[in-house]
């Protein structure tokens, strides 16, 4: 099957700085979230699979179509840039519409499409606010909704919640979760790791230019053998439990942090969970506490980020 | 989702809805209005006779084109560029060269609804044929203006002081010369067109004017040449974009 977004020993230099070294990056349907540090090569990336820029080696293709050289290949991809930035003087409604008749609707089409996107990122009411009178949170909101309003198969979203309250972010999380599950090709990229855990387990890490990892995360945590998840236990007698967990195979080690808590290191986290509710039964005892700091998408991303 | 085999439309009929909503965009511009304010009072003088009688007829029909295509054409694209807007159309399934033409065509637009007025009024205080002419020249002199300085403007970061130093120092003097080299000049074919005589009036006698059609072939020409290379250039290279 042919990946909907793929690069291909794809390296992009701006004068000396590398900004993109031999990535391979393949995707098809489903959300997958773009991480890394600021300058490790996000933009770029998306810049190059929305038509921006070419590589200097490799080749970057959008359903099999070279996007540089074959516009038209573009009517199928939206993007949510980064930048703040519009046509001021329009109001939502009409950049939408007017960004969406370039992708070839006509114009009752356009504005039916528009109306469609405004309502899926909740900007029905105050679409036809002036853009310059709209909040950093509504722009955004305006600026995913030219994204999506062709309905494209492929959406690319550059930081898409900078600016948006609480409320709107859970909404646009909602939201890329829907566009993933209608089976569209979704690339986010993000700083904030607990905001892609929330929209997607799959993840692309880039850092330097290069590419750390990419895949499920959790499946990515699984892999990484030279460090051991921690699970944080609260019991009645820490002390005690900590003797018998010792024993466990798959434990690494124990540490008793206070007379109620402990702290386990175990190569196996479903298998260590399983073992102190177990033991748990076994000793008559109530687990207060139970939390894994080494579980999440956070714990991966500053595994990769560290200097080898 | 939008099905991948669906009917494209042609990127042609896209750049000229883009031409279009940046010709609107042009006319809701500040220094536009604030422009068109003088150019409606400034022509009812011209229709006044006061072209005629302050010789004002070349500034009128031949300059303002010039400066106000260098005004508004120079910086179509580095305008977007500098405003990060650029993204949203580069990221549109349309030839980029073909972008570049709408924004040159939406320019040279404004700059022919400023000029054309004043151009016609200079000329309604003769008759109405020199007002068409006048008019139409004009309207001309904007497209291969807006098409010049459009490229320059691609190709350097000081388009409008190169601009400037081109019409100054080539353009108008160079014109008046006689002989082959003032035929590389647009001034001078344009000066054929309108039927108006050389400032210099003593040079113009050693030379013969180009021929119209010959005049209006060169214009075309150069006005099609500069725009194609604009277009080539964008649809073949990176424009540097925003930072990121």
């Amino acid at each position: 099957m042919t990946a909907t977004l793929s690069a291909s020993g794809v390296s992009k230099m701006f004068g000396l700085v590398c900004a993109l070294n031999e990535i391979d990056v393949h995707l098809s349907g489903g959300v997958v979230g773009l991480l890394g540090p600021n300058g490790s090569g996000k933009s770029t990336l998306l810049k190059l699979f929305s038509g921006q820029l070419t590589p200097d080696t490799g080749e970057v293709r959008v359903l099999g179509r070279d996007p540089f050289r074959e516009p038209a290949v573009l009517r199928h991809l939206g993007l949510c840039p980064e930048q703040d930035r519009f046509y001021e003087e329009l109001s939502g409604y009409d950049f939408v519409t007017a960004l969406t008749r370039l992708h070839g609707l006509s114009s009752p089409e356009a504005k039916r499409a528009t109306e469609t996107a405004l309502e899926r990122v909740g900007m029905s009411a105050d679409g036809h606010k002036p853009l310059r009178a709209m909040s950093r949170g509504m722009r955004q909101r305006i600026k995913i909704a030219q994204a999506i309003a062709h309905d494209p198969a492929i959406v690319l979203l550059d930081e898409p919640l900078n600016g948006a309250d609480p409320i709107a972010r859970a909404d646009l999380i909602r939201l890329v979760q829907t566009l993933g599950d209608e089976g569209r090709c979704v690339l986010v990229s993000s700083h904030v790791l607990h905001e892609v855990e929330a929209m997607t387990h799959k993840v692309l890490i880039i850092r330097h230019g290069r590419l750390r990892a990419q895949g499920d995360f959790l499946a990515l945590r699984e892999l990484i053998a030279d460090r051991p998840y921690r699970i944080r236990v609260g019991v009645e007698d820490a002390r005690g439990f900590a003797t018998a967990l010792i024993a466990l195979p798959h434990t690494c080690g124990v540490e008793v942090l206070t007379p109620v808590l402990l702290e386990l290191k175990t190569t196996q986290l479903d298998l260590a969970c399983a073992d102190v509710a177990r033991l748990c039964a076994d000793r008559r005892t109530t687990v207060t506490h139970l939390t894994s700091p080494d579980a999440d998408l956070e714990s991966l991303y500053r595994y990769l980020m560290r200097d080898v | 989702m939008s099905e991948p085999n669906s009917t494209p439309v042609s990127s042609g009929s896209l750049a000229t809805f883009w031409a279009i909503f940046h010709f609107r965009r042009n006319l809701r511009r500040k220094p536009l209005r604030r422009a068109a304010v003088f150019v409606a009072l400034f022509s009812l003088a011209l229709v006044g006779g006061l072209g005629q009688k302050f010789h004002l007829l070349p500034l009128v029909v031949l300059t303002s084109p010039a400066l106000l295509a260098l005004f508004f054409a120079s910086g179509v694209l580095r305008e977007e560029i500098e405003d990060q807007t650029l993204t949203y159309a580069y990221t549109r399934p349309v030839n980029r060269g073909h972008l570049y033409i709408a924004r040159i065509v939406a320019a040279a637009g404004a700059v022919i609804c400023l000029s054309f007025p004043m151009a016609f009024a200079a000329g309604l205080s003769d008759d109405l044929p020199t007002a068409l002419r006048f008019g139409a020249v004009s309207a001309l002199a904007c497209l291969v203006y807006s098409a010049v300085f459009g490229l320059v403007g691609l190709l350097l970061r000081a388009a409008v002081p190169f601009s400037l130093a081109f019409l100054v120092l080539f353009d108008a003097p160079v014109s008046e010369v006689p002989g082959f080299l003032s035929r590389l000049t647009v001034q001078v074919h344009l000066r054929t067109l309108s039927g108006l005589p050389s400032s210099l009036s003593f040079l113009s006698k050693l030379g013969e004017p180009p021929e119209p059609l010959v005049s209006v072939v060169v214009l075309v020409a150069l006005a099609v040449a500069a725009a194609g290379i604009g277009a080539w250039r964008v649809s073949t290279r990176e424009v540097p974009l925003a930072k990121g």
